[in-house]
């Protein structure tokens, strides 16, 4: 997969919350290293709190880190590289006193878009996502799946060769889910963009990464990288064939101790909290 | 962050065991039981899930497609309930004045108490023939504009620049509560003291009063924005002025509009309040100056005046707050 120049590159990355001592205090991040071949969709997956979602802000500029280096096509990250990448936030990213429209305009406005163009672009991009109909209405008239449709659009229309998803899809019901995760590959297919998509869902790694960058517990580093050799788009079919199922399985065995890992650091923590708060 | 995601891990591990045990034709949790085939190019539209509920207007009448009348309830019943509560609301006020009409002529309360209301009601007529009213008016309306420019512009100021550190918003928002709940009238002689028997006087304390709400919701409005749509917006490559024009402005504008009329109301209250405790001139300063002069029904009519002027006023800024929202 390393064949190609790779789009990001992500060397040593440590990062903290809070200071030692402090009771906030949580190593997020540590000696995560990285890279992402242009075109690629990797996947990362992993218990919750092991820093997948921090990685992702780390990559996007939104976050600095504590130590270590990122570089997006080349250039060393700053900060928001707004004409490089685009997110899709999990969910309720969109203005909720904008529409759908107005929405998507207004982050090709931040950069400078000519109102013509925005036009133009975002009638294109809600064509794509099936909204067309619905470009006048207001978020919360939504349903969760369209609103993320909507935020898949706003990410689309500013045309960057990147796409950050952080568990875009996370709080949807399973079926719409699995609706949206067929589209987006059809549409990604075509776009052939660098996308990193954080999810927790087993499944949904399988179905739409190439590769899949397993996290470990807090605090998380990758434990292993497992290649999906299927071309894009993906058919339906796929999630029922027999090498869908031994990835699946693959994957959840790497991934059964961390998640145990991680279940038991968060009730010790619990404990602990419980501990400080009646002394 | 931790909390949310605490319980998450459970189900991805539950769905992987079932698959597990139940080996080769698994349903795979992320396109489970899909027949559905996706063609290329047309890829949403296809097999786009149905919305939960078709109140939305669909292809052409879709237009101005505008937030109320995905909720609204039919509209007769809607107006029929509020007629009905318009009615019981003037029934109340009719008889209040019944009662207060047949306790002065009926039950022989003192006409030093309380005045026909059919005399209050020549008083006011003649009030407002004569235009005796317009010079207190003016001092009193005066007096309100400039206590509330100050508290607004002093308000809306000072929250914006606290409501930028998570630090002074620890520090102020509490600190402003606190000076919010006493009744601060009390210094109305302090006051005095320092600005005189004027309009000043009144301008100070109004000010001071109505800048309380106006600053504590200012500073909840723009100091506690989702996190999420300030990345959102950085992410896109918004400015600090796109930031505050698009997201912080628009974010915070209810919460503050509805400080701005508690405060225009409040700065109305401690007014005409201390216009009747101290004062040279004044709605206020006019009732009472009456009610020493033992001229009870003419006091009453400016009673009836200044309750007209204030539910004027009030109604205005109630529906410049509902407009405000609504944009």
């Amino acid at each position: 997969m390393a064949t190609s120049e790779a789009a990001i590159k992500v060397r040593d990355v440590f990062h903290r919350f809070g200071a030692e001592g402090e009771q906030r205090f949580v190593r997020a991040l540590a000696d995560t290293s990285l890279d992402v071949a242009e075109g690629e969709l990797l996947c990362l997956i992993g218990p919750s709190g092991c820093g997948k979602s921090t990685l992702l802000n780390i990559i996007g500029g939104l976050m600095t880190p504590s130590s270590g280096d990122v570089e997006v096509r080349g250039q060393p990250v700053r900060g928001p590289l707004p004409r490089d990448i685009a997110f899709v936030f999990q969910e309720n990213s969109l203005f909720p006193w904008n529409t759908v429209l107005e929405n998507i305009e207004l982050g090709m406005t931040f950069q400078g878009v000519s109102k013509s163009e925005r036009a133009a672009r975002a009638a294109e991009v809600l064509a794509a996502v099936g909204l067309k109909e619905f470009a006048h209405h207001y978020p919360a008239q939504l349903s969760g799946g369209m609103r993320q449709r909507a935020a898949l659009a706003r990410a689309l229309s500013l045309k960057t060769p990147i796409l950050l998803m952080d568990e875009p899809f996370g709080a949807l019901d399973e079926q719409t889910r699995m609706i949206l995760g067929e589209d987006l590959s059809v549409l990604l297919a075509q776009s052939r963009k660098t996308i990193v998509f954080v999810t927790h869902s087993l499944g949904e790694a399988v179905f739409l990464a190439d590769r899949v960058a397993v996290f470990s517990a807090r605090p998380g580093s990758i434990k292993q990288v497992i290649a999906v050799d299927e071309p894009h788009p993906r058919r339906p079919e796929f999630a029922t064939s027999a090498k869908f199922t031994a990835l699946r399985n693959q994957l959840y065995r790497l991934l059964h101790d961390e998640i145990r890992k991680a279940v038991q650091q968060s009730s010790a923590a619990d404990t602990a909290r419980a501990g400080t708060e009646r002394a | 962050m931790a909390g949310n995601e605490a319980d998450s891990p459970v189900p991805p591990r539950f769905r992987a065991k079932q698959s597990h045990v139940a080996a080769p034709p698994s349903p795979p949790s992320c396109a489970e039981g899909s027949g559905v085939e996706v063609v290329p190019g047309g890829a949403f539209e296809a097999n786009s899930p149905a919305p939960p509920a078709p109140p939305f207007p669909k292809k052409k009448e879709r237009a101005g497609a505008a937030a109320p009348q995905a909720i609204a309830l039919p509209r007769k019943q809607v107006s029929v309930e509020r007629a009905a509560s318009r009615l019981i609301q003037a029934g109340f006020l009719v008889g209040l004045v019944a009662v207060w009409y047949l306790a002065s002529t009926r039950w022989g309360v003192n006409r030093l108490l309380l005045p026909n209301p059919l005399a209050v009601y020549d008083n006011l007529l003649d009030i407002l023939r004569s235009g005796e009213f317009i010079d207190d008016l003016e001092t009193t309306l005066e007096e309100l504009a400039a206590a509330f420019a100050l508290s607004a512009t002093g308000g809306i100021t000072l929250g914006y620049l606290i409501s930028r550190s998570p630090y002074w918003i620890a520090v102020f928002e509490p600190l402003f509560a606190a000076i919010y709940s006493i009744p601060i009238i009390l210094f109305l002689p302090l006051f005095v003291l320092f600005f005189g028997l004027g309009p000043a006087s009144k301008i100070a304390l109004g000010a001071a009063i109505s800048f309380f709400p106006i600053v504590i919701n200012t500073i909840a409005g723009f100091g506690h924005v989702d996190r999420l749509f300030v990345m959102a917006a950085r992410s896109m490559g918004a400015s600090d002025y796109h930031l505050f024009r698009h997201v912080l402005l628009p974010a915070a504008s209810p919460v503050i509009l509805t400080g701005l009329r508690m405060g225009f109301t409040t700065a109305l209250l401690s007014i005409i309040g201390s216009e009747t405790l101290a004062s040279l001139a004044g709605l206020g300063h006019r009732i009472v100056h009456l009610a020493e002069a033992m001229e009870m029904a003419r006091m009453f009519a400016y009673i009836v005046f200044v309750i007209a002027i204030a539910v004027t006023l009030n109604t205005i800024v109630s529906r410049l707050e509902a407009r405000g929202k609504r944009d």
